[in-house]
């Protein structure tokens, strides 16, 4: 099963970037965490650097494992998915928490939506290469839909509307690559768009223009409160500076004062002082703003484009389809909660709840991220291993 | 990085890298997109950002508000607030070397010998919330005008610390009226109504008990808010990366409480409460058994509460410092329970001292005048009734209220019948909640036989001809508190007309203006004719008369009282049926224009003239201005 040619075919590159964006979040993290537990500066730094070592060796494992034998497991993983999907709904959320996202184990939480971001993506990936050869039959592009709306719709049911979104580019980027007729394609993301226009028009009447919360919807949308105020909040944060907004604009006075070359490691007085909640989970990439500059923001930036960069050549290389779109599909994920993480930090996105991969503080998403590598991984050793 | 592959052969391989071209176009620019953002931000817009940074920085300060005053009837003090300041690290605000500067600076203009560099340090390294500024001592603002003014002045050589005003409550009386005033606590899960629905914040005190628990958030007939607690003022302030205020933005005073004037009487209250605590002090020494007990002292014709004192007491400023372990253990022993307010929240048996109600029943169901004799005698002592300690012969009711004759009232009770009994006992108030403004008041205990028929079985659940007779004598099923007593009291003593008992005369605001006043209400009402009336004043004037079993504490005194005393079977288990008696006291004076009226008892006090009696003199004496006068005790020979 295991050949000496695999080790040959390891993306050195792929892997070099990612140590390095793992080494740098761990750098950042030291500056942006030392203020929260006042005697452990490094508190958070050393529990993050034991979830690394173990997302290395999980990423190592899962790429020893072939994935073509993951096609077997699609059905039983998904079903699987889909009951936790309904668990997390049933199990009431734990006080002071708005939405049912979590399961818990004593101490230890997890979100099963999570783990059903990589088992949608391989389940698409073995459905599409499945049917490769009928790929422009109506069946295969609903079948496609249906497979990826179900848990989509489990988790917009949480509340949890970021990583439904996340559901949703995957499939799209999954479709577009597999060979699902142009058109239908954009169609899809036609009404994807105007769905967004119409809530966005919907909450432009409800608020005068974006000058106050919203109370009565001209359209009635199935959104909670605090969703909407997100929405309406990131149009216009000055509406409420010292609270809904507050988030926002002390982001972006943290990334916007950092400048070219930053207030320097440890000494960014947005974060250092905390006037930026969250700065070293959700917020982190506005402490690469401040402390380290545009140079620094950029420089992170780049390890993010090669690295998807490498991945994407890796599907390309790939032995075949499914394996190409299941790194494809990987790509995708990391790409939307990238964009959107980054983009809420400086002001291009609402606020949701996405974290920036390999770079926020959190165990469990670092840890799905890891066996997402390592699905890439398994997939990039096996690329010229013909086995058919 | 990145080169197409030529090696596809298959159509879906071809289509796979042309398509794959378009996403990788996509992903550019979505990271392009980014970029720009970040350019315009960071280079072309940062001088604006830079400047909010470093200048405009909102601090959100919460200012506590004063709590109202506790005032007596003659504006004495009783609870009051003084200003402290709290000397506080903001850990978050003040790193690395900045800490220690601060440590050694701030010890240096404390002078604390206890707060040394080094404590400092240790207290604002163990701070366990960051967010959160470190209290490190808390100093009251009078003689502290300048070490306050040298810390606001020398900020810059303590980067990091905030000063916060924050009102302490004290109690200029000590153990003064403790029960009444109640106790202050910080905010716990107990009060989780005040956290959800008025807004009070994780770190503010609250009224635990007495008033300072029931009047924390009272509400007149129109629904606004004036009990003491007042409203947190709001600041937001901007201040620079320094910490120095920049400016205000919004600023909302805080509104001070409004301030209690009570009915009570200070001077009556503490002589009550010496009284009790001597009273206690020298029967214990023969009853070791004797240790606590409770006296009232009302205004028969308002209701109001003169004094109403319950030992053992407390200092409620102790649970404003804290409990060290040795008053802990004291405030929270078992069977002590000084915290307890035994004159509204422990119901006992009374005792003899229910004669007097049992009379009034009598009385007014017409079935005795004057002149009615009862024969107390060994033939008439059935097995249905409690025996009286020697016969007393054909007694009328003065002769049997004076020598407390158990014979008489048995029957005579059970010639008026328990319905005719229980109707004028419950329009006396006994149990029923009187709904005087503290708190854990008890409802006591007034039976009849509907409530043997729900709460028993079989024969239990029967009303028995004994029922009756121990009900006359203030034994079997009844329990009531001091309060209920002194109020049955005030009841008699104002011609049947119940006024509700109140602690509150008038609420008044930070300027001195009256927002709320007490109006008495009339509670309930018993039609008793003078001729009635009068037989029952006069065989209680019978009992500090030559022969009756007040007389050796009110035999000469200055204006005539009307009395009984009570000795009353404690019903507790493990008491000695014989000795273990709680020793009661009611009273009224003048008897000739009733003015007030007091109920008392001592806890296994056995004579009520010798225990209760003492408290009540103390409080007459008090509140008529007696206290200069020796009136010594007149040797008697009567006992209940």
């Amino acid at each position: 099963m295991f050949d000496k040619k695999m080790i040959k075919n390891v993306d050195w590159l792929f892997v070099g970037l990612l140590l390095v964006l793992l080494g740098t979040s761990l750098f950042v993290l030291a500056s942006a965490s030392g203020n929260l537990v006042a005697s452990k500066p490094y508190y958070f730094v050393q529990r993050q650097a034991v979830w690394m070592l173990l997302g290395v060796l999980v990423a190592a494992a899962v790429a020893w494992f072939n994935y073509r034998d993951l096609e077997k497991w699609t059905k039983p993983a998904y079903a699987l998915m889909l009951m936790l999907l309904v668990a997390v709904l049933l199990v009431p959320p734990r006080e002071g928490v708005e939405a049912a996202r979590w399961l818990y184990f004593g101490s230890f939480t997890f979100q099963p939506s999570e783990l059903g971001k990589l088992v949608v993506i391989v389940s698409l990936a073995a459905y599409l290469a499945r049917n490769q050869h009928r790929i422009k039959d109506w069946r295969v592009f609903w079948g496609a839909i249906a497979l990826t709306f179900v848990p989509m719709l489990l988790i917009l049911k949480e509340p949890d509307l970021g990583t439904s979104l996340v559901f949703g580019f995957i499939m799209v980027v999954m479709m577009w690559l597999a060979g699902i007729p142009r058109k239908r394609v954009l169609v899809l993301l036609l009404i994807v768009f105007l769905l967004v226009g119409v809530v966005f028009v919907d909450l432009w009447f409800a608020t005068d223009g974006f000058t106050h919360l919203a109370e009565d919807l001209p359209l009635p949308l199935p959104m909670r409160t605090y969703q909407l105020n997100r929405l309406i909040i990131f149009i216009n944060p000055e509406m409420d500076p010292t609270d809904a907004g507050y988030q926002i604009i002390q982001s972006k006075v943290a990334i916007g004062s950092g400048g070219l070359l930053g207030k320097g490691y440890g000494e960014g007085s947005q974060v250092q002082n905390n006037f930026l909640p969250t700065h070293h989970t959700d917020f982190i990439y506005a402490v690469v703003g401040e402390e380290l500059g545009f140079i620094g923001s950029l420089f992170v930036l780049l390890l993010y484009v090669g690295l998807l960069l490498r991945a994407v050549r890796i599907a390309l290389s790939a032995g075949d389809l499914f394996g190409s779109l299941i790194v494809s599909g990987i790509v995708a994920m990391l790409l939307f909660q990238i964009y959107t993480n980054i983009g809420m930090t400086i002001g291009l996105m609402p606020i949701t709840g996405i974290t920036l991969p390999f770079f926020s503080y959190g165990g469990t998403s670092l840890l799905i991220n890891m066996v997402a590598v390592g699905l890439i991984l398994s997939v990039n050793i096996r690329s010229s291993v013909k086995l058919f | 990085m990145f080169e197409p592959i030529n090696s596809a052969e298959q159509t879906a391989e071809q289509h796979f890298s042309k398509r794959t071209l378009v996403f990788v176009a996509v992903l550019l620019v979505m990271f392009l997109v980014l970029a720009v953002k970040l350019f315009a931000l960071q280079i072309l817009n940062t001088d604006v950002y830079s400047s909010i940074s470093s200048n405009n920085q909102m601090r959100i300060v919460s200012q506590p508000a004063k709590r109202g005053d506790i005032y007596d009837r003659n504006g004495i003090m009783l609870a009051g607030s003084e200003i402290c300041y709290e000397i506080c690290v903001s850990t978050a605000a003040s790193r690395g070397d900045e800490v220690n500067t601060l440590a050694n600076n701030l010890a240096a203009y404390l002078k604390d010998p206890e707060l040394t560099a080094e404590a400092i340090l240790d207290k604002v390294k163990s701070n366990p919330r960051a967010y959160q500024p470190v209290v490190i001592t808390t100093i009251e603002a009078e003689g502290n005008q300048h070490l306050l003014a040298a810390l606001e002045e020398n900020r810059d050589d303590l980067p990091g610390l905030l000063i916060i005003e924050e009102p302490r409550r004290v109690y200029p009386g000590g153990n003064l009226a403790s029960h009444l005033l109640g106790q202050m606590g910080q905010i716990s899960d107990t009060d989780e109504e005040l956290l959800d629905s008025y807004a009070y914040l994780a770190t503010d005190w609250v009224g635990k008990a007495g008033l300072e628990k029931t009047m924390e958030r009272f509400a007149n007939s129109e629904g606004e808010e004036i009990g003491l607690r007042g409203q947190r003022g709001l600041q937001i302030l901007e201040v620079n990366s320094k910490n120095r205020i920049v400016r205000t933005v919004s600023s909302e005073p805080s509104v001070s409480g409004n301030s209690l004037v009570l009915t009570l009487d200070a001077k009556v209250q503490a002589a009550m409460e010496k009284s009790l605590k001597d009273t206690v002090a020298k029967i214990s020494k023969s009853r070791p058994k004797a240790q606590a007990g409770a006296g009232v002292l009302l205004d028969v014709k308002t209701g109001a509460v003169l004094g109403l004192a319950s030992y053992p007491d407390y200092e409620p400023e102790n649970f404003i410092i804290g409990l060290d372990g040795e008053l802990s253990s004291y405030y929270y022993d078992e069977k002590l329970k000084p915290t307890y307010n035994r004159a509204v929240s422990a119901a006992y048996p009374v005792g003899s001292t229910f004669k007097v109600s049992t009379a009034l029943a009598a009385l007014v169901s017409g079935v005795v005048d004057a002149e009615t004799e009862v024969l107390c005698s060994a033939e008439t002592w059935t097995i249905e009734k409690a025996k009286c300690t020697k016969e007393h012969g054909w007694v009328n009711m003065r002769e049997a209220m004076a020598v407390s004759c158990n014979t008489y009232f048995q029957d005579v009770a059970a010639m008026a019948g328990i319905e005719n009994m229980y109707d004028t006992f419950k329009k006396l108030g006994y149990g029923q909640l009187t709904g005087i403004e503290l708190t854990g008041e008890s409802r006591g205990l007034l039976a009849n036989p509907e409530y043997k028929q729900l709460n028993f079985e079989g024969r239990d659940a029967v009303w028995h001809r004994y029922d009756t007779h121990y009900m006359a004598i203030g034994q079997g099923y009844s329990y009531y508190t001091p309060l209920q007593m002194a109020q049955a009291v005030a009841t008699i003593a104002n011609g049947g007309v119940r006024m509700q008992p109140h602690l509150v005369d008038k609420i008044v605001d930070y300027q001195g203006e009256t927002v709320y006043q007490w109006q008495p209400r009339v509670m309930d009402e018993i039609e008793i004719s003078d001729y009635a009336g009068r037989v029952l004043r006069d065989s209680m004037i019978a009992v500090t008369q030559d022969g009756g079993t007040g007389y050796s504490m009110f035999g000469n005194y200055p204006v005539t009282v009307a009395a009984k005393t009570g000795t009353a079977q404690t019903g507790l288990a493990g008491d000695d049926k014989n000795k273990d008696y709680h020793g009661w006291f009611i009273a009224y004076a003048p008897a000739e224009d009733p003015q007030v009226a007091f109920a008392g008892m001592i806890e296994y006090g056995y004579h009520g003239y010798a225990s209760a009696g003492a408290v009540c003199k103390a409080a007459f004496d008090a509140y008529f201005g007696y206290e200069g006068l020796t009136t010594a005790p007149v040797y008697s020979s009567v006992v209940e």
